[in-house]
């Protein structure tokens, strides 16, 4: 009989800048490492939804942050999120994006990207640290968010003015 | 580190002691969860496999409903008897064992959920899905494989019922008459 072998999911994080023109000038992918308590509290609201109440998920939201401090499993957000905006250490927050998941039967894996576009027109840099995320859940006319993932980047990244920070987190079972 | 899952099995005989307990990794999410995931977050109706083989659109608002009564094997923790390695396109268990107290029949309890289990000191988190199954059959029954289906919810879109999760157990478990098999899934996350 078949071992069980590592599961699960398992979550990668890529970050991107391109120049004005479109450019590539800085990638890096990691094995994202944090999932927060979040994540539990918001899949256990769903495990335990009351058939007439229709307690889903909704309104994910990639989030970046110029903290340093290593994430806690207790995080309920980012430890400095950088503002949405055009002023001095800000960034403009593009829409959240999904990708229809992909099923592969030779490795027995599924995976969806899920990115976001950060632009810099604050007129000067800024230096991103720390990425993370939000999903929320419905719940009759409420909604309650969850910050569910909480990444320290190896290392930082400076944005120039200009340039376009992506971030892209990959959702990845494995059976 | 990412979302891992553990299963615990424990047999209990018919006097309360403990007769078998094993703890196992899991290992297996399958598509199902994703694809709800996916249309929950984006919006977008994708296509999901109930646990019939039906395909149905993935409503929206569709839940991930486990926390099923007792009497009842339409979703939450099931057990089975199949041998089949689990896939990732795995729509149901190779072979469920039904809800009752006839030959091969195991009876259901209700699924408790509890909610998150904290420790800072160690920065992981988890969750634990746990149901009862007793053995009224009236002679023993080999259980050799676990899953966990959801439950779309019945008020909103599709009401369907769907795996999740499926866990092939590296020995299969013997289950006496008058015994009962109990299966939790530890859903475990670390910082």
């Amino acid at each position: 009989m078949e071992r069980m072998r590592k599961p699960n999911i398992d979550v990668y994080l890529t970050v991107m800048v391109k120049d004005k023109n479109g450019k590539v000038v800085y990638r890096r992918r990691y094995k994202s490492r944090s999932f927060v308590v979040g994540f539990l509290n918001a899949l256990y609201t769903n495990f335990t939804s009351p058939p007439t109440a229709g307690q889903y998920f909704l309104d994910p939201n990639i989030v970046v942050g110029s903290g340093t401090t290593k994430p806690s499993i207790s995080d309920g957000g980012l430890t400095s999120q950088i503002g949405n905006g055009t002023g001095a250490g800000q960034l403009q927050y593009g829409t959240d994006s999904l990708t229809t998941p992909i099923t592969n039967l030779n490795n027995n894996s599924a995976s969806f990207t899920w990115s976001k576009s950060f632009t810099n027109g604050s007129g000067g840099n800024v230096t991103v640290a720390e990425v993370g995320a939000y999903i929320s859940t419905y719940n009759q006319g409420n909604i309650l968010a969850f910050f569910i993932l909480h990444d320290l980047l190896p290392s930082q990244i400076t944005i120039a003015n200009t340039q376009v920070l992506t971030v892209v987190y990959t959702i990845t079972i494995t059976t | 580190m990412n979302v891992k899952a553990y299963l615990k099995v424990k047999v209990i005989d018919k006097n309360g002691k403990c007769i078998y307990y094993r703890r196992y990794r899991s290992r297996s999410f399958v598509a199902n969860f994703l694809r709800q995931l996916f249309t929950n977050l984006s919006g977008q109706s994708i296509n999901n496999v109930n646990t019939s083989g039906g395909s149905y659109s993935i409503g929206t608002t569709d839940n991930i409903i486990v926390n099923d009564g007792s009497n009842d094997d339409s979703y939450g923790i099931l057990i089975g008897t199949g041998t089949s390695a689990p896939s990732i396109i795995n729509n149901n268990l190779s072979q469920v064992i039904s809800n009752g107290a006839s030959v091969g029949q195991m009876q259901y309890g209700a699924v408790s959920v509890t909610g998150a289990v904290t420790n800072t000191s160690t920065n992981t988190g988890y969750i634990t899905v746990t149901r009862t199954f007793t053995n009224n059959s009236g002679s023993s029954i080999t259980v050799s494989e676990v899953g966990l289906v959801a439950w779309s919810g019945n008020n909103l879109q599709t009401n369907q019922y769907y795996l999740i999760i499926h866990d092939l157990l590296p020995s299969p478990i013997t289950v006496p008459n008058g015994s009962s098999l109990s299966i939790s899934y530890e859903i475990q996350v670390a910082t």
